[in-house]
């Protein structure tokens, strides 16, 4: 699992629920306990699997709701997937979710970044506008070009892993990676957006 | 988990840096998630015990004692609706037990997204009824799928199919079917269509071809529905992953870089497998992930089951298994250099085995279609024929681009792309050039391309020949880049140039 290198501000931390047990697996009757089994999954790869989320929705907070949901479908399918690869089986929820259907469901309004108070100054500041540059850019591009992106130049996938993962032919990886990954770099080599551009999802 | 994936090569590393720095880091306390998947469980428990009740109930009032469900159904069941995507299960008719591979066809454009959970019905002479459900397992996947009574969940992937393309081959098991005509459902998401296939299970039916095991190294083919005419398929090699679970796309490349350049095609008589065949197996694009797999001409085939052999040395020979069928999209045909080499023809120059046909020579319809194409190769020709160079055949050519490659010692493979500098792919500029050498009117750089491959770039008048290779020595390249480096003398300026060299040739727009 990757590292998570000099990350930007941990806007969605959380106490572990049960640090005093870390990633022990407990045994019970000399098998291991499926729950215990899962927490431990959870615990380990939550970091990677939230960036995959962020990445596809663009915001922590919808990026916390979006793996929980996807972590729920993966513990409920554990017995099946907890000798193969879990973290493959919850990205493939997380990418295969609908991200933009489920983002216009959301009850809650969100609060535009501009209404919150000011954040931590100096290179905390910096951090957050780099955060807030990147994820503009992912959310410019169409939905499923943005998953094959993520899937494929974000999170380095072969094209056919990435055809797999979404179910779309090695052509389409291709195509829309390609032009993807041209788009993104061009939304990211665009000037910042003026100050009163509220983000999508943001009340207006 | 991928904890060592090696990033594909796809130049977007500096993003993907960039991308991580930046992303917040998100934990998600399990606790929670446990407390909502336990409650859902138990809702889901209870309902099934509920169906579980009724089930047992209809069961005990429907069937008739000593019958497994009832007998097989004397009366064939009719023809499924024709619809815009139907499922194509091979073999049609296999003994119990047997493995079955199913593939999506479209008779008509469509825009329907299939999953690979399933039904299973079997025919009670009258109707469908339901046999049961299945998690269908692409052919490249470590597993088969099974016939259950019910799903706990599957790969939440898409499955679709055009007209001319087959969808992706699934597999699934009859264990635990008895005797009958039995039908495979597929139902397209939100409800926006269905897809059926019929197949038999029949005590005496021939057996069923088997399948390579899927924890050793194998091959897959695709399309796994091929026409008699043959045509161009894919080979691809599939490496189980290691035992913590990894795989890159170096263990794959490692394996298949080791596979001989040709395959042995085999067909099941219903006992065993016998030769049919050899073809040649092309060297892959440069620019194409392993996952791609390698072309491979098949020629024309008897209706039936087949599959491929790769001679692995010192290992067991990896296989992979493909149906002719009639009505199996056509595919792409083979281009000469393609041809397997039954039938040597004295009239081709360079290896060209279709008897009587150069589809590169000026009169042949292609040519009126690819000018640019039979252009490049007229002079290909002769600059190979004076390199004395054996053609080894490429497989990706269009418009103004040549592909082809070289045969070298120990199976192995020097890649050559040759188009005019004034129409360079994309790829053409992703040389890191560490060196500079003047042969006669060409200039040679030497370096890496951007995936670390040995790389040439020759440049000649107008034109640029260029080489990939991973597993070839310096001097090795340097040796064949020099021979053709002499042969292309004279380099034409541009296509104009090259154009009035071979005037017979149809004009390049």
């Amino acid at each position: 699992m990757r590292s998570v290198r000099g990350a930007g501000p941990p806007t969605t931390l959380r106490p572990r629920a049960a640090d005093t047990t870390e990633d022990a697996v407990v045994l019970r009757d000399g098998k291991p306990d499926a729950d215990a089994e899962f927490a431990a999954f959870v615990r380990a790869a939550s970091p990677e699997l939230g960036r995959v989320a962020w990445y596809l929705c663009g915001d922590p907070v919808r990026a916390e709701d979006l793996l929980q949901h996807a972590l729920l479908r993966t513990y409920l399918a554990w017995g099946r997937v907890r000798d193969g690869d879990p973290v493959a089986y919850t990205r493939r929820v997380l990418a295969n979710s609908r991200i933009d259907t489920w983002r216009k469901d959301r009850r809650e309004t969100l609060t535009a970044p501009l209404a919150m108070p000011d954040g931590p100054t100096g290179d905390g500041a910096d951090a957050r506008a780099e955060q807030d540059r990147l994820s503009r850019a992912l959310r410019g591009l169409p939905t499923q070009q943005r998953r094959v992106v993520v899937l494929r130049h974000l999170l380095g996938l072969s094209e056919a892993e990435t055809a797999a993962e979404l179910g779309v032919s090695l052509g389409t990886v291709k195509s829309t990676a390609s032009r993807g990954l041209a788009r993104l770099r061009d939304l990211l080599a665009e000037p910042a957006s003026a100050p009163n551009s509220a983000p999508e999802g943001s009340t207006r | 988990m991928n904890a060592h994936r090696a990033p594909a090569p796809d130049g977007a590393e500096d993003l993907r840096d960039r991308f991580e720095e930046a992303a917040p880091v998100i934990l998600v306390d399990p606790e929670p998630v446990v407390r909502r998947g336990r409650r859902r469980r138990a809702v889901a428990r209870a309902a099934s015990g509920l169906g579980a009740a009724a089930a047992v109930l209809a069961v005990v009032l429907l069937v008739r004692p000593g019958g497994a469900m009832t007998g097989p159904a004397v009366t064939a069941p009719p023809p499924e609706p024709e619809r815009s995507v139907a499922i194509e299960v091979l073999p049609g008719v296999v003994e119990p037990g047997a493995v079955v591979t199913a593939v999506l066809v479209a008779t008509e454009p469509n825009s329907l997204t299939f999953g690979v959970a399933a039904e299973v019905d079997r025919w009670d002479g009258r109707e469908w009824r339901r046999a049961g459900v299945v998690g269908l397992c692409l052919v490249e996947w470590q597993c088969v799928g099974t016939v259950t009574s019910q799903l706990d969940g599957v790969n939440d992937i898409g499955l679709s199919a055009a007209p001319g393309t087959p969808g992706e081959a699934t597999v699934l098991s009859t264990e635990g079917l008895t005797e009958g005509w039995y039908r495979l459902v597929q139902r397209a998401a939100l409800g926006a269509g269905v897809a059926t296939g019929v197949f038999e299970i029949r005590t005496d039916a021939l057996a069923a071809p088997p399948l390579p095991a899927e924890d050793e190294v194998r091959l897959t083919v695709d399309p796994v529905l091929v026409p008699p005419e043959g045509g161009v398929a894919r080979v691809v090699t599939q490496v189980p992953a290691g035992p913590d679970g990894t795989l890159t796309a170096e263990d794959i490349e490692e394996v298949d870089g080791a596979l001989d350049p040709s395959a042995l095609v085999q067909r099941w008589d219903g006992e065993g497998w016998v030769d049919v065949v050899d073809v040649p197996v092309q060297g892959r694009e440069a620019d194409l992930g392993v996952e791609w797999g390698s072309p491979v001409a098949l020629p024309p085939l008897e209706e039936g089951s087949y599959r491929l052999v790769r001679t692995w040395p010192g290992e067991q020979a990896p296989w992979g298994v493909f149906t002719v069928a009639t009505g199996a999209p056509p595919l792409e045909q083979a281009q000469p250099t393609m041809e397997p080499s039954a039938e040597p023809d004295a009239s081709a120059e360079d290896g060209d085995t279709v008897p009587g046909e150069d589809v590169y020579a000026p009169d042949h319809p292609l040519c009126a279609e690819q000018a640019g194409r039979c252009l490049l190769e007229a002079w290909w020709r002769d600059v190979v024929a004076a390199a004395g160079i054996e053609r080894g055949g490429g497989d990706h050519d269009f418009g103004l681009l040549l592909t082809d490659s070289v045969r070298m010692a120990d199976q192995r493979t020097l890649m050559l792309t040759l188009f005019p500098a004034e129409a360079a792919p994309e790829s053409a500029t992703a040389l890191t050039v560490e060196t500079t050498t003047q042969v006669g009117d060409a200039e040679v750089e030497a370096g890496r391309w951007d995936d670390g491959a040995d790389g040439r770039r020759l440049s000649c008048g107008g034109f640029v020949l260029q080489t990939w290779s991973t597993d070839l020595a310096a001097d090795e390249i340097d040796h064949v880049v020099g021979l053709l480096a002499d042969a292309m003398a004279d380099c034409p300026a541009d296509v104009a140039g090259l154009a009035a060299r071979y005037p017979e040739y149809p004009a390049v727009p």
